[in-house]
């Protein structure tokens, strides 16, 4: 690993891309990082990154979070590249659980975000194009509306009831048995 | 932070549809779907804008409750007829048996219901405890929702041997299988493929008869056999089972089900107790045979695997479904229940799932799920496979 994990990320620390939020600020991350966005990978294969990629839809809070996920998941694919050409089969399996357990700790305690955070997450990761956050929060979200009435669901996401007094007694009658 | 989120608070039912989709694709219980829906007006009118996979099936309790495989929610659905009792299913239909021997199709998700005349088929027995316990199952050759004309068949068991009854909405035909096919051939099981009805002996030579049916002026029923041959098991009867004090061998049960284009035979081994022990007894395999009917006569062919779909078999209805991640349903797995009762016997108390390629049985219902309390009652155990309505012709296969 020592050999070619370095000269991996050698490589990728070469390439420096400066992304900039909506709000003006400026963030300097490596090109293996940046390129966990697709949107920003088409960017760079355009050669259209040259003074900074623009990100009007993204405030400096979110980008500063999505760049932390993008970090450590670019780091952890970094990793197992390097680690495949130089470990034995049941090492490298070794290796590769470990990464995967430190992984999925780090994104239990990413997602642990106020809903208002989670909502502009997966607007920035859709906008982005990059999938692995936008499953993480997705699986989120659907994880804890799991077994929830509306109203409780409601309540969690701050949504106001705006269907009608009609369409309530149309969704009753459809589906009573979901509501018992 | 409460604040901050108060002044957002139109966001989350702003949320693009394509990305409320997003959410919904990982909600795989119909429940959880419908409530998601009934959230407010955007989330009702986007939520239909996604195709989703079938939702997870329900298992039929005899109490006229449904559990939801495998996340073991109990659902209440108040779609029954009055004096009814749930004989049997098929799809997402349910067929009712009422106490004064007339029958129905009542489909509890689109509340369609679809009355069929009467059969001669006996459904009570006072030597037996269970309501239409007599019958075995009802087949479709396709879907009642896209031809409400059907042909409905349905087996039962009596005393002179197999019935057969047909009916359309206006015809209704009894036949005795045993006259048809001879011997003491009771079924053990039918079912249509490619259009036609297909049905297996309960005699160890185990026959798989195809039934030619004629229903235009006067229906008529013909047997063909076309295999006749016994498939050679593969698995030997554990030591470890055969060394319990009580247990004399095993025995088999078939299930007939028709699998991506592939008729398939389902060999359900159960330990036999000599002390008729109910609650002891388990299933401990399972093999699976494909119908080759490219020769004749026929042959069955060992499968190993199912392409990647899965089985859910019983007495009174089997299916096959598309498995993988996304349906929340194990690849290459058998989905079995307490079918084999004909008391009021927990139908979970010999279930779970077979995986085919590693041959290792696991519950029915995820770590984290109650098992439900059983209750008897007057239904028969049988699988329901809930059709999202919102997803109209748009269902996704993955």
């Amino acid at each position: 690993m020592a050999s070619a994990g370095s000269g991996d990320e050698k490589a990728a620390a070469a390439a420096m891309i400066t992304l900039i939020s909506s709000d003006n600020e400026k963030f300097e991350v490596t090109e293996a990082t940046a390129t966990l966005s697709q949107t920003i990978r088409h960017m760079i294969e355009d050669g259209c990154t040259d003074g900074g990629v623009p990100l009007p839809n993204v405030t400096s809070k979110i980008l500063a979070r999505v760049i932390e996920y993008c970090k450590k998941h670019a780091t952890a694919a970094a990793g197992e590249e390097g680690s495949s050409s130089s470990f034995s089969d049941a090492a490298f399996l070794e290796v590769d659980r470990a990464f995967l357990e430190e992984l999925e700790e780090f994104d239990d305690a990413f997602l642990e975000v106020d809903r208002a955070t989670l909502f502009d997450l997966i607007l920035a990761a859709n906008y982005l194009d990059i999938k692995g956050l936008l499953n993480l929060t997705c699986q989120k979200v659907a994880d804890s509306v799991k077994g929830k009435t509306p109203e409780q669901i409601r309540e969690m996401y701050n949504i106001v009831n705006d269907l009608t007094p009609e369409e309530e007694a149309e969704i009753r009658r459809e589906t009573q048995w979901a509501f018992e | 932070m409460k604040n901050k989120e108060a002044r957002r608070s139109s966001s989350w039912a702003d949320l693009p549809p394509e990305l409320l989709g997003l959410v919904l694709l990982r909600l795989l219980s119909l429940l959880d779907r419908v409530r998601l829906r009934a959230v407010c007006r955007a989330w009702r009118s986007n939520a239909r804008l996604q195709a989703l996979p079938s939702p997870l099936p329900w298992l039929a309790l005899l109490d006229g409750t449904f559990l939801s495989i495998p996340d073991g929610k109990i659902i209440r659905m108040p779609a029954v007829p009055g004096d009814a009792f749930c004989c049997g299913s098929t799809d997402s239909w349910l067929f009712f048996v009422r106490s004064d021997g007339g029958c129905s199709m009542v489909n509890p998700f689109s509340k369609a219901t679809l009355d069929l005349p009467k059969l001669s088929i006996k459904w009570f027995d006072a030597a037996s405890p269970g309501f239409g316990s007599k019958f075995r199952k009802l087949v479709v050759p396709s879907p009642l929702e896209s031809s409400p004309g059907s042909l409905v068949v349905a087996v039962s068991l009596d005393n002179y041997g197999t019935s057969i009854g047909m009916c359309r909405p206006s015809i209704a035909t009894d036949f005795s299988v045993r006259k048809l096919v001879r011997v003491n051939n009771l079924l053990s099981d039918i079912a249509f493929f490619n259009g036609k009805l297909y049905g297996i002996g309960h005699d160890p030579l185990s026959k798989l008869s195809t039934f030619e049916i004629g229903l235009d002026n006067k229906p008529k029923i013909s047997v063909v056999n076309r295999i006749t041959e016994t498939p050679r098991l593969r698995l030997s009867f554990p030591h470890d089972i055969m060394s319990k004090s009580n247990v004399t061998g095993y025995v088999v049960k078939e299930y007939l089900v028709e699998c991506s284009g592939r008729l398939l035979k389902v060999k359900r081994k159960v330990e036999s107790h000599d002390d008729n022990d109910a609650e002891g007894i388990r299933t401990w395999a399972f093999e699976v045979f494909e119908a080759d009917l490219s020769t004749k006569p026929g042959q069955w062919r060992c499968v190993s695997d199912l392409g990647g779909q899965a089985l859910f078999v019983g007495k009174h209805c089997s299916k096959s479904v598309p498995a993988g991640e996304c349906t929340g349903i194990q690849e290459d797995s058998i989905y079995f229940m307490c079918d084999y009762h004909r008391g009021a016997v927990d139908p979970l108390h010999d279930s779970g799932v077979y995986n085919m390629r590693t041959g290792v049985i696991t519950p029915l219902l995820s770590d984290t799920a109650a098992v439900p309390q059983h209750r008897g009652g007057q239904w028969r155990p049988t699988w329901i496979f809930p059709a999202d309505d919102a997803l109209q012709s748009t269902q996704l296969s993955c």
